[in-house]
């Protein structure tokens, strides 16, 4: 069966991961919000990031706004 | 396990020993392998830190693995697409931007359940129906994810159904009549046993014979009344005699149910010449034969497909025994049936918004 590969970080990994990204700092100090909701981003409750635009963008832990994030990056949108 | 695989269990155990059939039962069933692996490093993550996450990633692609199996053994023309766990443990700033993709948290194996339904849903928002959903509206896609998630969780991870219901599926379904009311349609289809090999079936085939930019609305009230069809199909009573064609401007296909005794008695495949001429004129190019899965009926159903075959330029496509709840009296009751999927050999295609 062919597979697809899903990146994903570990709790273990997620500070060093930010870190990496330079962007521990800024959801330590909760200056990041979730693009979907606009919630303040914590430790606690990020639950993904993608880039969009040269920005890396964040989504938190509510299953709306993950699904948001998967259209999201499913792109085309329409509606019957 | 069937009889020639455990002839060669036997075979392999002689020589090798039960190293070799460990080996052997990797090969045959690396699903079914990676889900036992996943219950010892659950044990293991205890004493060995290590295990952790290698429980998440054995529990998630072993049963996503697994389940992709069981779709591709009743939809033919589904092209199974496996998850694999990459964890990514450092980050660089350049490829996370080069990949363009969405980095998912997974928690501490306690919280398993949350992990466990948040990369199934992105994973099948990703690969189920990839060509197909290209065509259809955000909610028939939305509501099909939905509906195979929560299958998938039925048949491979019960522990996690209450937790996509409250977090997942009830929150969408209150918030979309349109999502609610195909779940509503796909659960109907599903108790005749038709969601998987005719729905999602044609909406792959749709996928594969439309191409270009083509998201126009027809194609969007095509699968609508698609789903209509099949849902009043699964509703009708035995016997009871409704539209058995959809023939659609981008679907074409019939359902013909061999199974009344009188018909099965005689044996005789006149009657179902004269229906499937008559279907196959006006361009019908897939057509489902189901019947009981009894001796009788397997004989007459697979002497139809024979002369279709031979007659009218038809290929068998695929062949399954599957158990559908249908309608008696007011009441589901279980039956055993087959079903044969005969196929046109040149099926149209649809290239832009002029071809017919």
């Amino acid at each position: 069966m062919k597979k697809e590969r899903m990146k994903v970080i570990h709790d273990n990994d997620l500070e060093q991961v930010l870190k990496d990204l330079g962007i521990y700092e800024d959801i330590v100090a909760q200056r990041k919000k979730c693009k979907f909701c606009e919630h303040i981003i914590d430790l606690d409750n990020l639950q993904g990031l993608f880039p969009e635009s040269g920005d890396i963008k964040f989504c938190c832990d509510t299953p709306e706004c993950l699904e948001k994030a998967y259209v999201f990056l499913n792109k085309d949108e329409d509606d019957a | 396990m069937p009889e020639n695989v455990e002839k060669l269990v036997t075979v392999i155990f002689s020589f090798f020993g039960g190293v070799g059939v460990i080996g052997l039962l990797i090969f045959l069933f690396p699903e079914k392998v990676q889900i036992w692996s996943s219950y010892g490093w659950k044990f293991l993550k205890v004493i060995f830190k290590g295990a952790e996450k290698k429980y998440i990633a054995c529990d998630i692609q072993g049963h996503i693995n697994d389940y992709n199996n069981i779709i591709n053994k009743k939809v033919r023309a589904y092209e199974p697409v496996g998850v694999q766990i990459k964890w990514i443990e450092k980050a660089n700033v350049e490829s996370f931007f080069k990949d363009g993709v969405l980095l998912i948290r997974m928690r501490k194996s306690d919280d398993q359940s949350k992990n466990f339904v948040a990369a199934t849903m992105v994973f099948l928002s990703q690969v189920m129906l990839r060509k197909g959903k290209r065509y259809i509206s955000s909610t028939q896609k939305r509501s099909i994810d939905l509906f195979v998630a929560k299958r998938l969780f039925e048949e491979e991870k019960p522990e996690v159904l209450e937790y996509f219901v409250e977090n997942f599926l009830v929150p969408n379904t209150n918030s979309s009549k349109q999502v609610a009311d195909y779940f509503d349609k796909y659960s109907v289809i599903d108790k005749a046993g038709l969601f998987f090999p005719i729905l999602i079936q044609e909406l792959t085939f749709l996928g594969s014979k439309v191409f270009g930019q083509r998201k126009d609305s027809l194609i969007i009230s095509e699968v609508k009344g698609l789903i209509d069809f099949l849902k009043n199909y699964s509703e009708r009573e035995l016997g009871a005699k409704i539209p058995n064609c959809f023939n659609g401007r981008y679907c074409h296909f019939g359902v013909v149910i061999i199974a009344r005794a009188v018909n099965v008695d005689s044996g005789k495949i006149a009657l179902f010449v004269k229906y499937l001429s008559k279907i196959i004129n006006v361009g019908i190019e897939n057509i489902y034969m189901i019947g009981p899965d009894e001796e009788r009926a397997v004989k007459l159903i697979e002497n139809v497909c024979r002369w279709v075959e031979k007659e009218r330029g038809f290929q068998q496509y695929q062949s399954i025994k599957y158990s559908p709840h249908i309608k008696f009296n007011g009441k589901r009751v279980k039956v055993d049936n087959l079903m044969i999927l005969v196929r046109k050999k040149n099926t149209r295609y649809h290239y832009d918004s002029e071809s017919n």
